[in-house]
């Protein structure tokens, strides 16, 4: 069976986030997050999910590097907006991400104060990367990027759990066609099974949003068929935690999401990346 | 009362010594000797790995419960809520950077078992076990086993039991939902009680199914006093099926 392996730290697992960073990113995102650009709420949602996952690894005596993590943002130029002198371009440890935020925010929340009223708390929001939206979509060479980072990392850690890939993008790729692409990224295996491929189609209009479908759904339109056709199948896990945050899901859920709304949005980030198999 | 009381640990395959989160204590010292005594109390804590500092919360519990067993669900609430003050205070040097500061805030969670046996004025002995989550209790009377607390079957192990937290607000669910758990009973001589931390404990309710002997097997190994071969054992067995994590387990064998 597939998608078993421990995730420790002789056998680290990764995560590789593919953002779209081109100047429709600009436009809004509509509803709850109405005022606040595509590209903020993003970002806000990844730097957010570092953030958890960064928790999810420490320990008292420090982090213990359970993951390895990147992102990619494609617009004006491809290239890695986390990045770390000491190791390069390629997938960060955990420990380092944790270390080396570019700044410490203090933001607000609500928190129910447990006698009926709400209270504003002031909490640490570490941000590692800054939103960003200009250019094109150079989706095709993002990708691109990702299979190279991704073969080599699986060249070097070849008895862990399948690297992850999420794929945010609120439009179509202009630097050509990136089915060959997302076909490579998949292809890229382990003994515990291939690379998962999301794809999450962004959207700030009112059209009905399509979550996690089956193996066999009719799309919209030929852009929403190939991502949709590009995307891995949910693992038995990530299923039960779709249905955990309240999706219903048919046979075979693909890892796709289109016109996603906020919401949606940080479900798909939810469901992708909660630990499991963590030793 | 005499008792013979064995006690082994053994940190999970591939973390330190230092990183072994469960915790146990007793009411009075313990030796290779049998132990006299009218009362004796036995508490273990098992850390949940995904918490910070669960070492630190474990210990603070079982050390205040050897001392002083929890009498109810009320009185356990209570004197959580103590000991989460303790631990905030253990901890709070410690978190220098923003990211422990911000697990530490989260709160750790621990499963606990509180075990008291004593003698009775009229003869006999009676015990009371207190628990909160799937650290387990195991009484073999004359071979069989015939207690197994609060957990009963293999099956009832789960990847999320319900833990008592260091966080008052994380533990509305222990105590609303009667989460705490409470048994009492009598025992005779020569009758034996492990009590086991969860990935043991699940492997011995499995094995007692299917061999009967096997309380016998436990025992004989923790009697055999030679840590370097009991450690041989349970590697063997995470390669089969003996989940890795912690192990912890005491026996008492009553005299």
């Amino acid at each position: 069976m597939s998608y078993q392996a421990e995730i420790s730290r002789v056998n680290p697992s990764c995560f590789l986030f593919l953002i779209d960073q081109s100047g429709s990113m600009a436009d809004k995102m509509g509803g709850e997050f109405g005022s606040r650009p595509k590209s903020v709420f993003l970002a806000d949602a990844i730097n957010k999910i570092l953030q958890n996952l960064v928790i999810k690894c420490a320990k008292s005596e420090g982090i213990r590097d359970y993951y390895h993590m990147g992102v990619i943002g494609y617009g004006d130029t491809v290239a890695p907006v986390i990045s770390n002198s000491t190791i390069g371009n390629e997938l960060i440890p955990i420990s380092e991400i944790a270390k080396n935020p570019l700044r410490i925010e203090e933001r607000s929340r609500k928190v129910d104060d447990g006698a009926g009223g709400i209270l504003e708390q002031k909490v640490k929001f570490p941000v590692w990367f800054d939103a960003t939206s200009s250019g094109g979509t150079p989706m095709n060479g993002a990708i691109k990027m990702a299979e190279s980072i991704l073969s080599r990392w699986v060249g070097n850690h070849p008895n862990s759990f399948p690297p992850i890939v999420m794929n945010f993008t609120d439009g179509e790729a202009t630097d050509g066609d990136p089915k060959a692409g997302l076909k490579g990224l998949s292809s890229i295996t382990t003994p515990d099974g291939p690379v998962l491929v999301f794809n999450i189609h962004i959207s700030s209009t009112s059209a009905a949003p399509i979550s996690f479908p089956s193996v066999g759904s009719k799309m919209p339109d030929p852009y929403a068929e190939l991502l949709f056709e590009a995307s891995s199948n949910l693992t038995p896990y990530m299923a039960s935690v779709a249905k955990e945050v309240g999706m219903t899901l048919g046979e075979s859920p693909k890892c796709f999401v289109f016109n996603a709304d906020a919401d949606l949005v940080i479900k798909a980030l939810e469901i992708g990346t909660r630990p499991s198999n963590l030793r | 009362m005499r008792l013979f009381v064995y006690h082994y640990h053994q940190q999970k395959k591939g973390s330190s010594e230092k990183e072994y989160e469960d915790a146990y204590s007793f009411s009075q010292g313990v030796s290779h000797r049998p132990l006299i005594a009218d009362s004796f109390t036995v508490a273990m804590a098992d850390g949940a790995s995904e918490s910070s500092f669960a070492k630190e919360w474990a210990k603070i519990l079982v050390k205040d419960f050897a001392q002083n067993p929890p009498v109810d669900s009320d009185d356990l609430k209570n004197r959580s809520k103590l000991l989460s003050i303790t631990w905030q205070n253990e901890i709070r040097p410690l978190c220098s950077d923003w990211f422990t500061e911000q697990k530490a805030a989260q709160g750790a969670f621990a499963s606990l078992l509180s075990f008291t046996i004593k003698k009775n004025p009229s003869g006999g002995f009676s015990w009371r076990a207190v628990a909160v989550g799937d650290t387990c209790l195991f009484h073999i009377h004359r071979g069989d086993l015939v207690n197994s607390f609060p957990l009963e079957k293999p099956e009832d192990f789960s990847l999320s039991p319900c833990l008592l937290s260091s966080d008052e607000t994380s533990n509305r669910r222990v105590f609303q939902e009667n989460k705490v758990k409470i048994l009492e009973g009598d025992c005779d001589k020569r009758d034996r009680f492990f009590l086991c931390t969860d990935a043991i404990a699940a492997f011995f309710l499995k094995h007692e199914s299917q061999n009967r002997s096997f309380p016998s097997l436990f025992w004989s190994w923790l009697q055999s006093k030679k840590e370097h071969e009991l450690r041989s054992i349970i590697d063997q067995k995470r390669e089969a099926d003996l989940k890795n994590d912690d192990v912890t387990i005491v026996s008492l064998k009553v005299e």
